[in-house]
């Protein structure tokens, strides 16, 4: 309901003149939750764990005037920010419950929400009040950028989906490359090997930094960004004046990290976003027009490359303003490939930065007019367009 | 400016709009020295009745719409990947619609104690509805889903501020905000109205919690107002300046916690949220981006971290963002996005409503009306960052156009609102690609001139992430998106290269004709001729004559490379 807000005089102005805004009453109004066990501090924070970890809490609904309310029914758990394991739904009786809550993948300061949402047999369901009480704070440590990819499904990660704050100030976290639209940045204590790289997307080229910058702090929307890990609208701040090494691009091993022909994504996943190098490869027949790969090529611009094992890469020189044509090439061996290695989808892809990174039988491949990029033909991310 | 139609009587007395309306900025200063609240019409039982909060526990939801951009009715569009991540499915159009979003809202606030709906401006403009009815429908039904508050989006002014003022003043049941606009120094008529509408900020009492929430109309986009560059004559007052006065202000009234209800923009929300105390949660929009999770910015001075929600445009999706609040601290945050697609049932008050409106422009425009068919979506921005599908289609249309027939054309690509999907395409479809009633404007340029408007299109497009920001015919250039250099290069015109003492004729819109987006070589010009052809008819003139799109062999409606990005 809103009630307008009318000064009986004018010139004798209200204080605390607010539009009132309020439904019919439902008990409980509050719910006071307690929380069990050693939580933590901001400055000593419990490590970061994709493991489950379980809490015990106690809560107890409050009608209005912070007396006792007998509710019985469900409450609904929910953990912000981090994963609950198991039935979000318990039961609450005569206006009080114990027991335990497991969570993982929480980071940075977690609270645990009981709300009366609703009852889960719906049957039986009562009005709800939304009443809502929650935890004292949780204080787990952020995650590093090699424990928030190290995770069983290669498409997905720990934290995603969520406004994804990293442990960064004490890593050493490079950036190894600039692009038009983002940075890419490796924890050098996690190796380019470890889930450590990241694909950083920032709309237009960033600014104020550079290949070689150290990262001060990271956070931003952890997404997959069709299957590459990627943080979106970020903020980032670099140490002054600080560079450090670019890791050299890491060998990919064929025969280690495919079977079948395939690369498997669980093993190249330990590689995503780094700078990576394949040695001795052949661009396959389905690169011929007509072929299997070719309608790819042409639209997304990516061509497979093939190992002396039949595992077959992707190779994306679109942004890198090369004068090669692969389908000209059929059947002729790559010495090296070098550049970011990306997952779209069930594709592993180098994305070469310029000609250094295509080696062919002659030499490095020719630049084209332009000055060298890393962007590739992907659909389009977000894209801001006020006008 | 065609007189607004409306489709139905005003009401007599506004359902819950204050009698009193004189912003609280006019007399602030008072209200300290006379301190005497007489909130006459709150019930003193329900004042009494709410709940002291202290040291407790209190859920807070606020639900977001932005940007609507008058696409009340469900429109065909292909859903971006981003669009896919954020829950909007392929196949699941016609997408948007007022009474699917009057459902989500509905459902929503049976699932909230204490709630609010904000929208974040920009409800006008983008379909026909706005065209014919001049924000009567936007207005009336943002009122019939139960909207608390606004803040005035630069859209609003686009058919002229009396419009708003009018528009507002018989259909408006809600909060419309913007603090940092004062209209207290004008002496346009409509100045007093808006003066007397619209509020800096407004303080709700939600069964014991109080919420203070501030307006924050648009400033980068002033000079997109309808007539010219702020013809409004507003005096806008910094953002520095006014946030932390009106939340202050809400904080002595009792505030436990603000909001600030934005259409500045998502860079300028994440920079008031780092620099500017007391506000603990920025809802904003302008830059049709939905942000799902939301960033959280650490405040420089508090170390608060405050959420800065963006929930999208064209009624493509709406927020829910849930704060829990223990003695003003924001404890812990929750934010849902939902899509608005065909699988939203719809609300049958907002469908009656709609109806009205919906029957009449279908009469009047023959919005059904197929007029071409696309093989492939057009697209409005080219995948490179260069010229586009739709950006060739449209400039080449206006260069050639009868009466027009120009050397050159350029036309801004935010002019052009959305891509056309695949299969037919309708008069409907060409409103929502093209809503603005821009016409054709033809000028004398020098070569010079020329350089100087292609180097303003590259910084432009290079600070939007080399995505350039025109589209041109008769013109082929490197848009050189070096942040240190921005600048075009390599100029040809028509098969020659620019000649710098030359004079070329121009074909492009009012808008920027007269500074718009920034347009000042445009704007200075003296050789203007307004044509008072439609760019829309034009270009809807071009698609039936080639009916299928795009043609690659002819090269129509193709990219074909005339804005080279050069990194």
């Amino acid at each position: 309901m809103a009630t307008p807000c009318k000064p009986l005089l004018p010139v004798l102005f209200v204080f605390a003149c607010s539009e009132s805004k309020v439904g019919p009453r439902i008990e409980p109004t509050f719910i006071e939750v307690t929380l069990d066990g050693e939580t933590g501090s901001a400055e000593a924070p419990l490590a970061f764990s994709g493991e489950p970890a379980t809490w015990t809490l106690t809560a107890q609904a409050l009608d209005k005037n912070r007396e006792p309310y007998a509710l019985t029914g469900d409450l609904t758990a929910h953990v912000r920010p981090g994963r609950l394991v198991g039935d979000p739904k318990i039961a609450i009786e005569n206006g009080q419950w114990t027991g335990t809550l497991t969570i993982e993948a929480a980071f940075g300061p977690t609270r645990l929400w009981l709300a009366d949402e609703g009852d889960k047999d719906v049957d039986t369901a009562r009005a709800p009040s939304f009443a809502t009480g929650v935890s004292e704070a949780i204080f787990y440590a952020l995650p590093t950028i090699g424990e928030a990819q190290r995770f069983e499904d290669p498409e997905s990660n720990q934290i995603d989906g969520e406004w994804g704050d990293f442990r960064i100030a004490d890593r050493r976290v490079v950036i190894t490359e600039v692009g038009t639209d983002g940075f890419w940045a490796t924890d050098l204590d996690d190796g380019p090997a470890g889930h450590g790289s990241l694909f950083v997307y920032t709309f237009g080229k960033p600014q104020g930094i550079v290949a070689g910058s150290q990262l001060a702090s990271l956070s931003g929307g952890v997404q997959e960004y069709l299957a590459t890990t990627q943080l979106s609208f970020p903020t980032y701040t670099a140490v002054p004046d600080v560079t450090l090494p670019i890791p050299e691009a890491a060998p990919l091993d064929p025969a280690a990290l495919c079977s079948d022909g395939e690369v498997d994504s669980t093993l190249a996943e330990a590689y995503e976003s780094s700078r990576v190098v394949l040695s001795t490869v052949t661009i396959p027949e389905s690169m011929a027009e007509g072929g299997d790969d070719y309608a790819d090529y042409v639209e997304f611009g990516q061509w497979p490359v093939t190992a002396s094992n039949g595992c077959t890469f992707y190779v994306d020189i679109t942004g890198a303003n090369l004068d090669y044509t692969p389908p000209d090439h059929i059947g002729e061996t790559l010495p090296q490939v070098s550049g970011v290695l990306v997952q779209v989808w069930n594709k592993w892809i180098i994305q070469v930065r310029d000609s250094a990174d295509l080696v062919t039988a002659s030499g490095a491949a020719r630049s084209s007019s332009g000055a060298s990029a890393l962007r590739g033909r992907l659909p389009p991310r977000h894209r801001p367009t006020p006008r | 400016m065609p007189p607004a139609r409306t489709m139905a009587s005003r009401p007599a007395a506004w359902p819950h709009r204050a009698p009193f309306t004189a912003p609280l900025r006019t007399i602030w200063p008072l209200a300290g020295i006379l301190g005497l609240c007489a909130c006459a019409l709150i019930p003193q039982a329900e004042q009494g009745d709410a709940p002291d909060i202290s040291g407790q526990d209190v859920r807070l939801t606020i639900l977001h719409t932005s940007d609507l951009h008058s696409r009340l009715l469900p429109y065909a569009f292909d859903p971006s990947f981003t669009d896919n991540a954020l829950g909007l499915s392929d196949g699941t159009g016609p997408y948007g619609g007022m009474a699917r979003i009057g459902y989500i809202l509905k459902r929503e606030r049976a699932r909230s104690g204490r709630v609010l709906h904000l929208d974040s401006g920009d409800c006008f403009q983008g379909a026909i509805i706005f065209n014919e009815f001049l924000g009567e429908a936007e207005l009336r039904l943002q009122s019939a889903v139960g909207l608390d508050a606004a803040v005035i989006g630069n859209h609003e002014f686009d058919a002229g501020a009396t419009n708003l003022a009018e528009q507002y003043g018989a259909w408006g049941t809600f909060d419309l905000l913007a603090a940092n606009y004062d209209f207290r120094d004008s002496d346009l008529p409509w100045a007093n109205l808006l003066e007397d509408e619209v509020k800096p900020s407004v303080l709700y009492d939600l069964d014991g919690l109080k919420v203070g929430v501030i307006g924050l109309a648009n400033l980068s986009s002033l000079n997109s107002i309808y007539d010219e560059s702020n013809s409004l004559g507003v005096k806008v007052i910094e953002a520095f300046e006014v946030i932390p006065d009106e939340a202050a202000k809400l904080r002595s009234q009792g505030a436990d916690i603000v909001i600030a209800v934005s259409h500045m923009g998502l860079d300028d929300d994440q920079d008031h949220a780092r620099t500017l105390p007391d506000v603990d949660l920025y809802i904003g929009g302008h830059h049709h981006v939905a942000i799902n999770p939301p960033p959280i910015v650490v405040n420089e001075e508090t170390g608060q971290r405050i959420p800065v929600v963006h929930s999208g445009a064209f009624a493509k999706f709406v927020g829910r963002m849930d704060l829990v609040v223990r003695d003003g601290e924001v404890l812990t945050i929750d934010y849902q996005l939902f899509p608005i697609d065909s699988n939203v049932p719809e609300d049958p008050e907002i469908v009656d409503i709609l109806e009205e409106y919906s029957e009449a422009i279908s009469t009047n425009y023959n919005t059904a009306q197929v007029i071409g068919y696309a093989e492939s979506q057009l697209t409005r921005y080219g995948s490179t960052g260069g010229d586009s599908m739709l950006g060739n289609l449209t400039a080449e249309s206006m260069r050639f156009y009868p009466g027009v027939e120009t050397e050159i054309a350029l036309t801004n690509t935010l002019g052009i609102r959305a891509d056309l999907p695949v299969g037919d395409i309708t008069i409907d479809n060409l409103f929502n690609t093209m809503p603005f009633d821009n016409t054709i404007t033809t000028m004398f340029l020098s070569g010079r001139e020329v350089q100087e408007l292609l180097d303003y299109v590259s910084w432009r497009s290079t600070e939007r992430g080399c995505q350039s920001q025109a589209q041109v015919a008769g013109i082929t250039f490197d848009m050189v998106c070096n942040p240190e250099d921005p600048h075009a290069a390599n100029i040809v015109i028509n098969g020659i290269p620019l000649d710098l003492d030359g004079t070329y004729e121009l074909a492009t819109n009012d808008y920027i004709a007269h500074g718009g987006s920034g347009f000042e070589v445009l704007e200075r010009n003296t050789t203007q001729v307004d044509t008072g052809i439609s760019i829309r008819d034009v270009v809807k003139s071009a698609i039936i004559q080639y009916h299928t799109l795009p043609q690659v062999e002819a090269g129509i409606c193709v990219e074909d490379g005339r804005i080279n990005p050069v990194y």
